[in-house]
């Protein structure tokens, strides 16, 4: 005859052992949940959002692969972080609190993932921001934060030396005072420096004038050879347009980042012999020989046509340089996390040991090449390319191998404790 | 081109302020004649002006883009005459109640806007091509014609308005409603159109600005009109609000200081500075220049 | 009846964090708000006042937080500076702005919130402009106790703290004499003159104390949320973000003016029906409170 304490003490005791193993009454394992700090809204919307299909993309492609430690992984979404720091920061707080996501995919946004970063480290939860400037991985960032891609640095670095051997030396910068912008102009203004080139900065509000003119009208033809542009991608748009009412185009060399142009068709007028550096080429054709039947199975999986449009809607430009970040960081989670047997956030800092000082090898999980990942700054390196925009599509002109985007780093984040 | 400042520099700079001293005063102006008619400080002007852009650019492809800036700022100056008629009546509200209207017709205009932009193109920004290529030659600089041509139209509405105004029945009615209404109404004065009229005015003056000035910011979305709307009361009420005069004298001023500033300066500093100086006239004669002392 | 019901509000607000997770999150957010509304609802409720730039106050004592934690002074000190900043500001503003009447105060109060917002989007080496600043909060040191910021509870008891203390200063003044001379320029400006009531001092005075009520309000969001930037000066949120703050003056309005708790009434009903259309219709938001607003207005009249 079973007493009622006995009978109490027994469920207990079996509700506990169920929920300390994980496993639902059904005996499936726990998902792991990869969350994803999301804008809808505002300069970044259309970023967010392939972002977030890559990212399913490659959950999808995971779970085919059998999952992480045999377990499904599942994607969770953030409220919209409405390209706003403090939103994107609730956001990811929502995120890791009531969706309890074991590792976020940051937003876009640079600012944001700034304002982000200290609340990883105090949620102790393993943060990928996909924006690309410096600070994210310099002053800003720390043991939790990990950049799945490179930063506006590690660009710079490798094409530089091509560029002032190519382009020219004497440059205009015009550029957004947003982060994405200021680091661009000052990590390139170093650079000029010290090689003893001339630069001339010319800093735009953010949100940009309605009117550009006036700012075109500031640069200096007669002591310029590359002019340069560092602004979101709308506001690209609008500079060259202003730049083309000039001739710009055809007087000088016009050189920018392809973050700039990552959601806009090539086939106009003022992108016309522009140069372009990148981390992935737009069109399939453009990709390296040894690469591209895992591009073909990448672009197939997130909904990529060969000429980098949107497979759905093939007026729509899919940012494809942009996000290899969202899927490799995906298969960084899987591989660190197979290597050590993650099994729940007690396991993290195991995890991130075994980040720290990974290398990927090139194949479906990382389509964009082989790869490695250093430990004292967490960021990745990997290939760049130069493009041109000749005859209304980008062609690669040159491969820049990843050790030539190896820069020295002030940060050592194997240092900080967990 | 050289950056020092030279005569080309000068040239283009002081025609680039002319140019959009003439958009800002039709905004401004039709702030200012909304005021002084309705007493409500229009806050859904930028909404008019964005209505204005969006309708000119859905409206190009049938239209060709000079008619359908000829024909958008009609159509929102009869919603606007609509609204006015709606909300207002022959009705004049206290100061906050009108702002609400303002505030709320804001809202409402440009949610409508943006949903309406999102379902039938899936896009929020669209870019506006150019009517005409007319790249003017200044030294080794060029000026767009087109800027030349919205110049043109710009200042043929105004002086426009300014004969209806001080010289037609119409205008005379409305500088009666504004001057003492009740006395207006006594006398016979039709209170319900003039108002009605004065604000689809305001919103038409501000729907041409919109359309015009596509080409020149080269593209469209349904928050444009929030900058705008902000720099817009901030001239109409340093112009004087009521007075049509002030509105165009300050609107020139901001545009002069913000051109000048940029190409002598920082981009950043010419924002800033322009509007220290408009705030400067606001210190020193706080009813704006053109307005009546309180 | 009434001090039953007070209790049984204030005992349930300190123990909510217990009974619900989320709620710390909403509830941060309710006080702060409404402690931002409570501001404006002095300065207009009661005292005939209406301020549209009210975020100066609110962004001022964000950004004086700010930049003294950024300089690591400790919690107090960066409260304090956030709070000076404020009614600095205010007092400036105040002293310029309150002697207009009528509908030349409200637009003074609105040109005043434009230039600074527009001045804080260039001055951007200062305020970080739209990316804004990011930095760490000093901990609140309470003898026995560290608390971090880092922790939504202590987030939610500061934000809970903050709106007590400003319902207990708005309280007090309401009650006291100067609270009868407040409604007095409220309901007639001349005859309150003619009376001998100090109307300029008068004014000043409840601009400055709203002033100060939004700065608190500001400091502590800004130390809740380690960030700031420019946008906070920018009156009227509601016009460009998908997802906005809830408008102390809308609050006020649909909370009911010149009531005690209306601005925190309004504040919920904004937050709740915020929270109602975010999943499911964004745009739904914005289109509710432009009606609400005609409605209001219209109501008014």
């Amino acid at each position: 005859m079973l007493t009622r304490r006995e009978f109490l003490r027994t469920s207990t005791a079996a509700t506990v052992t169920f929920w300390l193993f994980g496993t639902t009454s059904h005996g499936q394992p726990q998902p792991i949940r990869i969350g994803h700090q999301l804008d809808r809204t505002g300069a970044v919307a259309l970023f967010g959002k392939w972002h977030n299909r890559a990212l399913d993309a490659a959950i999808k492609l995971v779970n085919e692969q059998r999952g992480i430690n045999g377990r499904p992984v599942e994607l969770a979404n953030s409220d919209d972080a409405q390209t706003k720091p403090d939103a994107g920061k609730d956001a990811f707080e929502k995120l890791v609190t009531q969706k309890r996501a074991d590792f976020v995919i940051g937003s876009v946004f640079s600012g944001t993932n700034i304002a982000t970063a200290p609340l990883a480290k105090a949620l102790k939860t393993v943060y990928f921001p996909q924006g690309i400037a410096t600070e994210i991985t310099e002053k800003f960032g720390n043991r939790y934060v990990f950049k799945s891609y490179h930063t506006v640095r590690a660009a710079i670095e490798a094409a530089h030396a091509w560029v002032f051997a190519n382009l020219g030396k004497r440059f205009t910068i015009v550029h957004s005072v947003i982060d994405l912008g200021r680091s661009q102009a000052e990590e390139w203004a170093e650079k000029i420096r010290a090689a003893g080139g001339s630069v001339q900065l010319i800093p735009v509000p953010f949100p940009a004038p309605s009117d550009l003119f006036p700012i075109i009208q500031k640069i200096d033809l007669s002591q310029t050879d590359v002019l340069y542009h560092a602004f979101t991608a709308v506001e690209t748009a609008r500079f060259l347009q202003a730049a083309l009412d000039q001739n710009l185009q055809s007087r000088v060399k016009v050189l920018g980042l392809i973050e700039g142009i990552d959601i806009l068709s090539t086939a106009e007028p003022w992108l016309e012999g522009t140069y372009f550096i990148s981390g992935y080429p737009r069109r399939a054709d453009q990709v390296p020989e040894e690469l591209r039947a895992f591009d073909r199975e990448y672009r197939r999986r997130v909904g990529i046509s060969a000429e980098g449009f949107s497979l759905e809607n093939p007026r729509e430009v899919v940012p494809i340089a942009d996000l290899f970040g969202s899927w490799q960081a995906v298969f960084l989670i899987k591989q660190a996390a197979e290597l050590v047997n993650w099994r729940g956030k007690a396991d993290t800092p195991a995890l991130i040991q075994a980040l720290e000082g990974l290398t990927m090898p090139a194949g479906v999980n990382f389509p964009q090449g082989a790869q490695f990942l250093r430990a004292q700054d967490h960021l990745v390196f990997h290939d760049h390319y130069v493009e041109r925009v000749e005859g209304g599509q980008l062609k690669v002109l040159v491969r820049l191998p990843r050790e030539q985007s190896l820069y020295k780093t002030s940060a050592d984040y194997t240092k900080e404790e967990f | 081109m050289g950056v020092r400042v030279n005569m080309d520099l000068w040239l283009v700079t002081l025609l680039n302020a002319l140019v959009w001293g003439l958009l800002w005063a039709l905004l401004a102006l039709g702030l200012s004649v909304i005021y002084g008619t309705l007493r409500a400080l229009n806050l859904a002007h930028g909404a008019f002006y964005m209505l204005g852009a969006l309708l000119s650019w859905a409206l190009t492809p049938t239209l060709s883009f000079w008619g359908a800036a000829l024909v958008a700022p009609a159509i929102v100056g009869l919603v606007g005459v609509g609204l006015a008629w709606l909300l207002w009546g022959k009705r004049e509200y206290d100061p906050l109640t009108a702002l609400l209207l303002t505030f709320g017709i804001m809202l409402i205009l440009q949610q409508l806007a943006t949903i309406f932009l999102q379902a039938t193109t899936g896009s929020l920004r669209h870019s506006v091509m150019s009517p005409l290529r007319w790249p003017i030659p200044v030294g080794d600089r060029f000026y767009e014609g087109y800027r030349l041509v919205v110049a043109a139209i710009a200042g043929v509405v105004l002086a426009g308005f300014w004969g209806i105004w001080s010289r037609t029945r119409w205008g005379c009615a409305l500088r009666a409603v504004r001057d003492n209404r009740e006395l207006a109404r006594v006398v016979g004065v039709p209170v319900l159109w003039a108002q009605a009229g004065a604000f689809g005015v305001g919103a038409a003056l501000a729907a041409l600005a919109g359309a015009l000035v596509g080409p020149i910011t080269r593209e469209v979305s349904p928050t444009m009109g929030v900058e705008v709307v902000l720099v817009s009361v901030l001239l109409a009420v340093a112009g004087g609000l009521g007075s049509l005069g002030g509105a165009l004298a300050v609107a020139f001023f901001y545009s002069f200081a913000e051109n000048l500033l940029t190409a002598l300066a920082d981009p950043m500093l010419a924002r800033a500075g322009a509007l220290l100086l408009i705030g400067l006239i606001l210190l020193v004669r706080p009813q704006g220049l053109g307005g009546e002392d309180r | 009846m009434k001090r039953w019901a007070v209790l049984g509000a204030l005992g349930g607000a300190v123990l909510l964090p217990w009974l619900w997770d989320r709620a710390m999150l909403w509830g941060s957010e309710l006080f702060i708000w409404g402690l931002m509304a409570l501001s404006l609802n002095l300065l207009y409720g009661y005292t005939g006042l209406l301020s549209l730039g009210q975020g100066v106050y609110f962004a001022l004592g964000a950004y004086g937080a700010a930049w003294a934690a950024f300089y690591n002074i400790n919690f107090w000190g960066a409260l304090g500076a956030g709070l000076l900043c404020a009614c600095v500001g205010a007092l400036l503003v105040g002293w310029v702005s309150v002697r207009a009447s009528g509908y030349g105060f409200v637009v003074v109060t609105l040109v005043t919130a434009l230039v600074c917002y527009l001045l804080a989007l260039s001055a951007d080496s200062i305020t970080g402009g739209e990316d804004g600043m990011s930095f760490r909060s000093p901990a609140l040191t309470v003898p026995g106790l560290v608390l971090s910021v880092q922790d939504l509870s202590v987030r939610y008891y500061l934000a809970l703290g903050a709106f007590l203390v400003g319902l207990g200063v708005v309280s007090r003044v309401i009650k006291s004499p100067l609270g009868l001379a407040f409604r007095a320029v409220r309901d007639d400006e001349i005859a309150a003159a003619f009376v001998g009531y100090n109307v300029f001092a008068i004014k000043l005075f409840s601009f400055v104390v709203a002033g100060v009520l939004a700065g608190l309000a500001g400091a502590v969001w800004a130390i809740s949320k380690e960030f700031v930037r420019a946008g906070l000066f920018q009156p009227f949120g509601a016009f460009l973000s998908a997802q906005p703050d809830p408008d102390p003056l809308i609050a006020v309005l649909v909370g009911g003016v010149g009531r005690l708790l209306g601005p925190l009434v309004g504040t919920g009903i904004l937050l709740g029906l915020r929270e109602l259309f975010v999943g499911v219709w964004p745009q739904g938001y914005a289109l509710a409170m432009g009606g609400a607003l005609i409605f209001l207005a219209l109501k008014r009249s």
